[in-house]
């Protein structure tokens, strides 16, 4: 069915990127996007593998990126520590914000796309208007007291985390801020797709499903090998599986609810499988193990 | 002979005048003299190397001193013209000579003078338009021809322009290849002795170069501006032909290079991608990707939702049907009502009161509700009790009364231990002066009681900072936002760390993990999320317990040096306007005390040194102990020892940094490794309940707390010290003034004496005078000479 899990491997291509660095879906999951290592980044129809077009401007490596929810501009940030917005059409660069002191580790649009957030290795998250010509941050998030290493906003929320063993929670209609201690490096956060539960990958620790309301542990998944690397992790469309990424060349696919590994997707060699994104609407998820991207989708999804 | 009988042909040269004195000077001229001048015997050349420009001094347009500008005069009598300037009114003489700029000779304007004399090359000028054309006949008519004289030989020969030269007829038929045969038969039955000339020949047309390019160059094509496509583009295809025409660089590469991609001269648009798709430059296909489909469907864009339409009755203004009277409510909930105590209104209403309890401190607005349930299950009786004892204790301390007779000094008391019990160090009064404050806080220090005496260290900790230079201040305040605190080390791992790590390693999230706290988002980025701002009109931005330390660096570098704002400080001190009295009064003492006092200050120093040093170790060994109390101001405790640790050990940020190096293309970011539970910030403000609790209480007994920056500027004993000179050094000068004054009367007083003696001495006793003042004046010197020397050496001391 379209909601099972996903397990057939559709497509896989080489990047030609260098090292991927990252992969997102676009809002709507047509296309995807790869960021490379080159100083450029790649938007694929992933479906059927075929390279759309390059985009390139940024001043270094891109770390990550993002898609505007009206699919006309990129934010993109990576070790030329700024925050660049990108026209998708002509491939122009829009706008620049040499902000950060340190490189950017992740980029977010908020639902409006009038936002563009950074968060930074300099222990900070801006948020800056994109729509104004103003050089300036609307805000500086500064509580993070290490490297900021994800971040995700989801209506009037915002997830970061932090090497600093914790992630954090803003939410901007109530005015509060929760954090959450991990006992390790926090490399990714993510919120489920209702906004009840965040998906919490932290280092050599197993992957949490925390209640956002209380903090508390609702599950964790154990299987996936951290040791060293920063892995993500997402929760699928359905809400009915996870996914993580592993050192040990696979992403594992686990049940949210009985914890055990639903599937493992093998990508057939040794380098480790740092980052993912699921479809918005679909069981659909990419994968990147820094050289190709992979395409996964439930059995019998195209019959 | 005579000149009348000669007859004179030619000019004759000028006469030699003084031909004598010419003989005398027949010295080569120097070189220096030889100079080209003008026919007016100005000087030609000026300026470097005597080869620039005719200008300066003497060929200045106007008068000596430059060009004068002419005035503008008119009256009732003498109307001026409306004279209008011309260029001319700023040309030298020179300028509208023959070789000028604006030459007056008459001559022939660069139209007429084409340049090309003779008639034959004529016929490159343009003849596409009529205009041309006309042009050309007119220059035919009007135009001086000068053939050479070979044309106009030929031309009385009766040869015409554009025919060959002779007659051909030997070569007739290949000369009537234009002809048909038909016309030949017919020519040669007309005019049989015909002969056809040779054939109208292809004029070789010589196109004058106009330009002032080098020959060879055929420039940028034309029209190409800046701003259309083409611009630069023939810069390209020359590249593209090594070797051959002018490229525009003017040096190349040598035999063994390959020739550089030109960076820095590559203007050329058609270089950059103007186009969507795949690069097209090279296989230019017009296919376009079949890859990239037109969506089907329109994306639904984000939907907006209109106000809710009002009702034409509703009014902006809430009117309660019935005004509530508490005569209505339910018998039951009046009594329930009446029989509440303070407290329990106060709960009911949610208020949060500090004193009911002494348990429960809201962290946030949020925690409204668990902090109710909280409150019911307390034991109201344990409650009370506690409270109970809290209260005889702080009367008994209240009412502690050390100095009896002097009021001023038991309130000082009173204030000084009120500061003490917060953990911090009290500023100095303003009734009283620095050195008074010092030796007054010693003696103060032995009053107090031993629990009281724990906090001291506490107290010096944070008035003294470890390193000497006031300097430190700020570079501690960047160091310690860069980097994380060394919480890593095992004895400053708070329980609250291992709380947290044995919560995590046993999988038990929530309270324990969690911190909630009340966050302020930016007016703006609220009003871009398009949501109303929680909290309206706060000046706030993020967390409130962060805001020190962004405002503090945002405001002038002197303050958060801790530099005293001295000025302000003493006039504070002068306003108080018992000043002069007290002067006076502290001008008795000093003469006694001065040197008393001076060594009694060097000792209290030292001793102070000491039992901070000793205080020091002890705090140390009992860190542990006491950081459930001081967690509430852990960071700022830990402040010296943190600069040190921020300046000579970073090592765990450089790892940080090397890690990020050792990164490659292929791997993957790999993290900073930080090691468990560091978390001071959350530490401090999760627990130490009771701590804050206590502080709190006190705060409705004294008042509030004073500004944080205050303890730290005062701390600083450099500073004292120097503004304890200063002040001292004030003194002295009145004091001096005072003695000069009264010498001075005295003087007074001694001089009439004198003048009522006799006249003889008067002299006498004057320069005794003279010498006396000398003699004073230069021990007075020498005196201030060592007073200064010793502050200097007791600041050295201290130092």
């Amino acid at each position: 069915s379209r909601m099972d899990k996903p397990e057939v491997l559709t497509t896989s291509v080489h990047c030609g990127q260098g090292a991927v660095r990252a992969i997102r879906y676009n809002v709507d999951g047509n296309y995807c996007i790869t960021c490379g290592s080159d100083k450029t980044m790649k938007l694929w129809n992933p479906l059927r593998g075929i390279h759309i077009k390059t985009y390139t401007g940024t001043g270094n490596e891109v770390l990550d990126c993002a898609s505007s929810s009206d699919n006309a501009q990129l934010v993109a940030g990576g070790l030329d520590r700024c925050l660049n917005i990108l026209d998708v059409e002509s491939g122009k660069m829009l706008r620049r914000w040499r902000a950060h002191a340190a490189k950017v580790n992740a980029v977010a649009f908020n639902e409006e796309s009038n936002v563009a957030f950074s968060a930074s290795m300099d222990c900070t998250i801006q948020a800056f208007d994109a729509r104004s010509r103003s050089e300036k941050p609307v805000q500086i998030f500064n509580e993070a007291t290490d490297s900021v290493l994800s971040l995700e906003v989801h209506g009037t929320e915002m997830v970061a985390s932090s090497a600093d063993s914790h992630f954090r929670v803003y939410n901007v209609r109530n005015g509060t801020m929760t954090e959450d201690f991990m006992g390790d490096s926090v490399s990714c956060a993510r919120f489920t797709p209702d906004a009840a539960c965040v998906l919490v990958s932290t280092l050599r620790s197993p992957l949490r499903l925390i209640d956002k309301n209380d903090g508390k542990l609702l599950m964790s998944y154990k299987g996936h090998v951290s040791s060293d690397i920063q892995l993500e992790s997402v929760p699928l469309h359905s809400m009915e599986f996870v996914a993580s990424g592993s050192e040990d060349g696979a992403v594992y696919v686990y049940g949210v609810l009985d914890g055990a590994i639903a599937a493992r997707l093998d990508h057939g060699g040794t380098k480790s499988v740092h980052s993912l994104a699921c479809h918005p609407k679909k069981n659909h998820l990419l994968s990147t193990d820094g050289v190709s991207l992979f395409l996964w989708t439930p059995r019998g999804s195209f019959e | 002979i005579s000149e009348r009988m000669t007859a004179l042909y030619g000019t004759s040269f000028d006469d030699l005048e003084d031909e004598e004195r010419d003989a005398v000077s027949k010295k080569p001229t120097g070189i220096q003299d030889q100079v080209a001048t003008d026919e007016r015997g100005k000087r030609r050349f000026h300026g470097a190397f005597t080869g620039g420009f005719s200008a300066g001094y003497f060929n200045t347009v106007g008068s000596k001193h430059g060009w004068a500008p002419s005035e503008f005069r008119s009256s009732r009598e003498e109307r001026s013209d409306n004279s209008r300037q011309r260029a001319e009114d700023f040309m030298d003489a020179e300028d509208l000579g023959e070789f000028g700029i604006a030459s007056r000779r008459i001559r022939q304007t660069k139209e007429f003078s084409t340049g090309s004399t003779l008639a034959w090359e004529w016929g490159g000028a343009s003849q596409s338009t009529v205009e041309g054309i006309f042009a050309k006949d007119l220059q035919v008519a009007i135009k001086a021809v000068s053939d050479s004289i070979g044309i106009r030989m030929l031309r009385e020969m009766g040869w015409r322009q554009g025919r060959a030269v002779g007659l051909t007829t030997m070569r007739e038929a290949k000369k009537h290849r234009n002809l048909d045969d038909v016309d030949r038969e017919q020519i040669t039955k007309v005019a049989p002795h015909w002969v056809a000339s040779a054939e109208d020949e292809e004029v070789i047309h010589m196109d004058p170069f106009e330009g002032q390019k080098g020959l060879g160059y055929s420039g940028e094509l034309r029209g190409s501006g800046l701003l259309s496509e083409k611009y630069g583009q023939s810069a390209t295809i020359m590249k593209g032909k090594k070797g051959k025409g002018i490229t525009g660089q003017a040096f190349g590469v040598g035999a063994f290079e390959d020739e550089d991609e030109s960076v820095y001269t590559s203007f050329d648009l058609s270089q950059y991608d103007f186009a969507l798709g795949p690069a097209v430059s090279e296989k230019k296909s017009d296919v376009p990707d079949s890859s990239f489909v037109a969506a089907k469907s329109v994306l639904s864009s984000r939907k907006f939702y209109g106000a809710p339409k009002l009702p034409p009755t509703f009014k902006g203004i809430h009117v309660p049907k019935k005004k509530m009277d508490a005569n209505d409510l339910p018998s039951r909930m009046k009594e329930a009502v009446e029989g509440l105590n303070t407290e329990q209104r106060a709960l009911f209403l949610g208020e949060n009161r500090e004193s009911n309890g002494g348990k429960t401190k809201r962290k946030s607005r949020w925690d409204v509700k668990g902090e109710e349930k909280e409150d019911d299950s307390f034991d109201r009786e344990e409650r009370e009790r506690r409270r109970e004892r809290e209260e005889s204790r702080n009367a008994e301390r209240a009412k502690r009364i050390e100095y009896p007779r002097d009021e001023n000094k038991q309130r000082r008391f009173m204030e000084y231990l009120h500061y003490v019990r917060r953990g911090l160090a009290m500023p100095q009064p303003a009734d009283i002066s620095r050195w008074e404050w010092e030796k007054e806080e010693v003696e103060f220090e032995s009053r107090l009681l031993p629990d009281e005496r724990a906090l001291l260290p506490d107290v010096r900790a944070r008035s003294k900072p470890l390193a000497k230079s006031a300097l430190a201040l700020p570079i501690l305040d960047m160091m310690r936002s860069k980097f994380v605190g060394e919480t890593n080390t095992p004895h400053m791992m708070s329980t609250r760390d291992e709380d947290r790590m044995m919560a995590v390693r046993s999988e038990m999230f929530g309270e324990k993990t969690r911190v909630k706290f009340e966050w302020h988002p930016a007016y703006g980025l609220a009003k871009l999320f398009n949501v109303p701002n929680p909290y309206p009109g706060s000046t706030i931005h993020g967390l409130a317990h962060l805001q020190n330390k962004g405002k503090r660096r945002e405001e002038n570098v002197l303050s958060t040096i801790g530099l005293p704002s001295t000025a302000a400080e003493f006039a504070m001190n002068v306003g108080m306007g018992e000043e002069k009295r007290r002067d006076e009064e502290r001008e008795e003492r000093m003469k006694e005390k001065e040197k008393e006092e001076r060594t009694e200050r060097r000792k209290d120093r030292d001793i102070e040194r000491e039992r901070y040093d000793k205080d020091e170790k002890r705090r140390r060994e009992e860190e542990d102990e006491k950081e459930k109390e001081n967690r509430g101001e852990e960071e700022e405790q830990r402040a010296p020892g943190d600069l040190l640790a921020a300046i000579f050990g970073m090592e765990s940020s450089d790892e940080s940094e090397d890690d990020e190096e050792k990164k490659d293309e292929g791997k993957n970011t790999v993290l900073p490794t930080t090691s468990q539970a560091d978390e001071k910030r959350t530490s401090e403000k999760g627990e130490g309940k009771e701590d804050i609790i206590r502080i709190m209480e006190m705060e409705d007994e004294f008042g509030p707390a004073p500004p944080p920056g205050l303890n730290q500027t005062e701390g600083l004993t450099g500073f004292s010290v120097l503004r304890f000179n200063a002040e001292v050094k004030k003194m002295r000068k009145r004091k001096r003034k005072m003695e000069e004054r009264e010498k001075e009367r005295e003087n007074e007083r001694e001089e009439k004496k004198k003048k009522s003696k006799k006249a003889k001495k008067e002299k006498k006793s004057k320069k005794k005078h003279k010498k006396e003042k000398k003699e004073s004046k230069s021990t007075r010197r020498s005196r201030s000479d060592s007073d200064e020397s010793s502050s200097d050496s007791s600041v050295q001391a201290l130092d």
